[in-house]
């Protein structure tokens, strides 16, 4: 008696968690809009989509990774409504796999960053990154993997421009993403690490030695893009307009980047 | 045909996989005989054994870096002292996977030792063997079996990991980025299809040609040790 009761209620246990995990996709956030975004962009868009939130729109959901890695997913097939490139060579990737409307949001500054306090300051940026070798010693310096992460391509563009790829061979340390490359500085497995102005505006264990002349690399462009198959364009529209907004302004600046104001172009 | 990037890391994983199981052999061995054994604290030790098949990977990995990194004592101790780094090197590649397919390796082997009749064990003692000829001539060449089964699956399992070496050891081309970690990054890249299939093809046939073997090996091995049992009654 007693076993069949329980066998009963085991069944039934199965049943309910069936039933959930089926349910599970309709629990998904209904109506709010999906942006991937680029792993730079983490707090500032976190403030953003909360400031967002806060006029009473729904909260949209937000996907951070490298570029590449969000364009490759967007490319096949994964659903979001906007997404915001650290450089404009994805977006454009992107624009040749699905309709999309994008135009240049954001600006920054390509930044060599080291653990607040254990590095020697800068003398001038061209002097400190001429003394690289010597200042990693047997450390690497971390960066986004230069064969896809935008901060990896701007960063290989700086070391070339000062001719200093020969001699750092061997001694980079690529990551999956400009955020990877700066978690392995923070915790003081990499004495240094390119990555953003704004990096180190946000992420308080670090601090940037040297902002890298921006001679030395291609403009940092962030564009936002809108993909024009995804559901829910109008509520797109809406978000997109706020980022570009007056009242996101303050936000950007604050987190370390600059606002580019051009008009969008499909 | 290959390109660098193929050769590079199908040789690595091929070092990497070797050191990973080579080096934690006589660990597994140790293991696993404690656990055939039984008694106190078995259960634990089995659980604990078992953890890093259960675990994400990437737990792992993290696990190692905050132990044995060059920030953690231990690991600071390691490079201060052995001149040992582990960390963006390819050994802290190999013990990534070395921790992550330990489990293989001793439950195989585990299974094969409690398989021993404990009639042979009593039978070499009266015949007066120490222990260590015992283990020599009696445990080892019937552990034997599980023992190759048990490594070539670690093998198998090492060539594939991921997590644990991109969290611990990081991706870097010829030095920690093995298979798996090419794969990823030539996906990542634009036109990179290419060589990412190439990869793959290179990935399942080398984990074909592992899983063959081991079961191969472990078959032959218990006809002739059933065999040498044979000729011994």
């Amino acid at each position: 008696m007693t076993t069949a009761f329980s066998h009963g209620r085991q069944r039934g246990a199965l049943l309910l968690l069936l039933t959930l995990s089926l349910a599970a996709p309709g629990l998904r956030a209904e109506g709010a809009i999906t942006v991937f975004a680029a792993a730079s962009l983490r707090e500032a868009l976190e403030s953003q989509a909360a400031a967002y939130a806060a006029e009473g729109h729904r909260a949209p959901r937000l996907v951070f990774a490298a570029s590449s890695t969000l364009a490759r997913q967007l490319e096949a097939g994964a659903e979001a409504q906007l997404f915001l490139s650290a450089d404009e060579r994805w977006m454009a990737h992107l624009g040749a796999a699905r309709p999309l409307s994008s135009a240049p949001l954001l600006g920054n500054r390509l930044a060599l960053l080291a653990r607040k306090g254990t590095q020697p300051p800068c003398e001038t940026p061209a002097s400190c990154l001429r003394a690289l070798p010597e200042r990693l010693g047997e450390g690497r310096l971390a960066l986004g993997d230069p064969l896809h992460v935008p901060a990896g391509r701007y960063g290989q563009a700086a070391l070339t421009y000062y001719g200093l790829l020969p001699a750092l061979k061997g001694r980079l340390l690529p990551a999956d993403s400009v955020r990877t490359a700066l978690a392995w500085v923070a915790r003081g497995e990499a004495p240094l690490g390119l990555g953003y102005a704004s990096d180190a505006r946000v992420l308080p264990a670090l601090e940037a030695l040297a902002i890298i002349p921006a001679e030395a690399h291609p403009p940092i462009i962030y564009p936002l893009g809108r993909l024009l198959d995804a559901p829910q364009q109008e509520d797109a529209r809406a978000f997109e307009a706020f980022l570009r907004g007056p009242r996101a302004r303050a936000t950007w600046e604050e987190a370390g980047f600059t606002v580019l104001t051009r008009a969008p172009q499909s | 045909m290959m390109g660098e990037v193929e050769t590079l890391a199908t040789l690595l994983s091929l070092k990497v996989a070797t050191v990973a199981v080579l080096g934690s052999l006589p660990f597994a061995l140790l293991v696993a005989t404690r656990l055939a054994r039984g008694g106190r604290g078995t259960l634990l030790l089995d659980a604990l054994v078992h953890l890093p098949l259960v675990l994400p990977p990437v737990v792992v990995g993290y696990l190692l870096l905050i132990t044995l990194g060059t920030q953690a004592p231990l690991g600071g101790w390691l490079r201060e002292v052995l001149g040992l780094r582990l960390v963006f090197h390819w050994t802290g590649a190999a013990l990534a996977a070395a921790v992550v397919t330990f489990p293989f390796q001793v439950r195989a082997l585990r299974l094969a030792l409690e398989a021993i009749d404990p009639g042979l064990h009593r039978a070499a003692q009266s015949l007066g063997l120490s222990p260590w000829a015992r283990f020599r001539r009696v445990t080892f060449p019937l552990a034997l079996p599980g023992l190759l089964a048990g490594a070539i699956t670690a093998f198998a399992a090492a060539l594939g990991e991921f997590g644990a070496i991109m969290t611990f050891a990081a991706n870097i081309p010829g030095e920690t980025q093995t298979l798996p970690l090419a794969i990823y990054s030539a996906l990542q890249t634009p036109g990179g299809e290419t060589a990412a299939g190439r990869l793959v093809a290179l990935a399942i046939a080398l984990a074909l040609v592992g899983l063959l073997l081991g079961e191969g090996a472990a078959r032959q091995l218990r006809a002739r040790t059933g065999q040498t049992l044979g000729s011994l009654r």
